[in-house]
């Protein structure tokens, strides 16, 4: 007895069929592809319907594809530990990651493919995690939305935009004042609007490391070991920025926080992580992130002092008050 | 200038000027003059004329801005973000 293909799961049709198209778009996001495989995996997607409010428009298509694909080129970079490389030629940029997956947009067309080996249970997600990310992120990018490497919460103030490489405590500190009730928007990259600099973000769940301190209730580790943590409600924006607030990745000094002038908070934005991506527009990227440092109050606070800084940035999250910066 | 009209671009913020390399990702700060260095020696100027720009600019006095000039052309050139000191 034969079965229809469809009848059976898409990795044992072969391994090449077109499985889920998947597009993002500022009013809706489809991004659950990989319960198709992975049904325990689908809890760690939720995220991040409703991205980017605005015009409905269609920003990437990607077909998911569940198969191998081409050998990695030589060389590449590390993110969070785990080498991905992420190469271009011409309008096409491609991203590399691990246990064979990858992906490949064309920034022309906004249409990509994404490809996740069968067999391995992780592999969905790390495909979605270290390869459509990336893409995406340069494909909004070329749409004037610039990513940055920060967390950041919204109150009734504006956003409170919380900048440092990995490991520096984005999301520790984001949790913290989500508890306090700042709404959640964004937990590890917010994007620019180079013409408004408001902040969008995904509107996700903070993400805490092995050890961090479970402030909030967790839903269990994802593959890399993070613990996400839905709290409250989260948004999207677009929300003004209030504060730039500059992490430190290891403690340094005895003040708990000091003032940044707009080179210094500029020099940290590049420092947390500005990967050049995509030559047509990293120097929109570059001067966005500028005429940010330039317009946003921004202080320093060292690891070690996050406890204490936990109420002032609350005053700043709550309303208006006095320059802290000053 | 490059070869590559792609490969490096530059934002001024506050006082000075961050210098993104495309081919590496890194970034530079350039504090001072730099960024005005920058422009001058990466459009061709050789450093003896970029220096007498900087110095008739400023009203500092050439000798120094000279001296300042070599020594940040010599840590562009070692950093490879500027080729060859052009004919004179």
């Amino acid at each position: 007895m034969t079965l229809p293909a469809t009848a059976l799961p898409a990795a044992e049709r072969g391994g090449v069929a077109r499985t889920r198209t998947v597009v993002l778009g500022r009013t809706g996001t489809e991004f659950r592809f990989a319960a198709d495989f992975d049904e325990p995996l689908r809890r760690w997607l939720r995220e991040p319907d409703g991205l980017l409010p605005g015009a409905d428009v269609e920003l990437l298509r990607f077909d998911m594809r569940r198969r191998a694909g081409p050998a990695p080129p030589a060389g590449g970079c590390a993110h969070e530990g785990v080498p991905v490389w992420l190469t271009r030629e011409g309008h096409r940029l491609r991203c590399d990651g691990p246990l064979g997956t990858g992906g490949e947009v064309d920034l022309a067309t906004g249409t990509g493919t994404v490809w996740a080996p069968p067999g391995h249970p992780e592999a969905c997600w790390r495909a979605i995690h270290h390869c459509l990310r990336p893409l995406w992120y340069a494909a909004l990018a070329r749409r004037g939305l610039h990513p940055v490497h920060a967390s950041a919460v919204v109150g009734p103030a504006g956003a409170i935009c919380l900048a440092g490489a990995s490991g520096a405590g984005k999301s520790t500190l984001a949790g913290r004042l989500a508890g306090r009730g700042a709404r959640f928007l964004s937990d590890d990259v917010c994007f620019v609007d180079e013409t408004t600099f408001e902040l969008y973000g995904l509107g996700d769940a903070c993400r805490l490391r092995p050890g961090a301190e479970p402030l909030l209730p967790t839903l269990g580790a994802e593959p890399n070991g993070k613990r996400p943590a839905f709290v409250g409600t989260p948004t999207n924006g677009p929300a003004t920025p209030r504060l730039l607030v500059l992490l430190a990745s290891v403690a340094a000094g005895s003040s708990t926080w000091r003032a940044a002038d707009p080179a210094d908070a500029m020099a940290a934005l590049v420092v947390s992580g500005f990967l050049a991506m995509d030559p047509a527009v990293d120097g929109r990227r570059l001067q966005t992130l500028g005429r940010l440092a330039e317009r946003c109050p921004a202080i320093f606070v060292d690891r070690g002092a996050v406890p204490p800084s936990d109420d002032l940035l609350g005053t700043w999250l709550d309303g208006p008050t006095e320059d802290v910066t000053g | 200038m490059s070869d590559d009209a792609e490969r490096f671009y530059t934002a001024e913020v506050g006082d000075e000027t961050f210098l993104l390399d495309e081919t590496t990702s890194a970034t530079y700060r350039l504090g001072g003059e730099g960024g005005r260095l920058w422009e001058l020696l990466a459009g061709g100027m050789p450093a003896a004329a970029a220096a007498r720009r900087v110095a008739d600019e400023t009203g500092a006095a050439y000798d120094r801005v000279l001296g300042d000039t070599t020594r940040f052309a010599g840590e562009l050139r070692a950093q490879g973000l500027l080729g060859d000191e052009p004919e004179q």
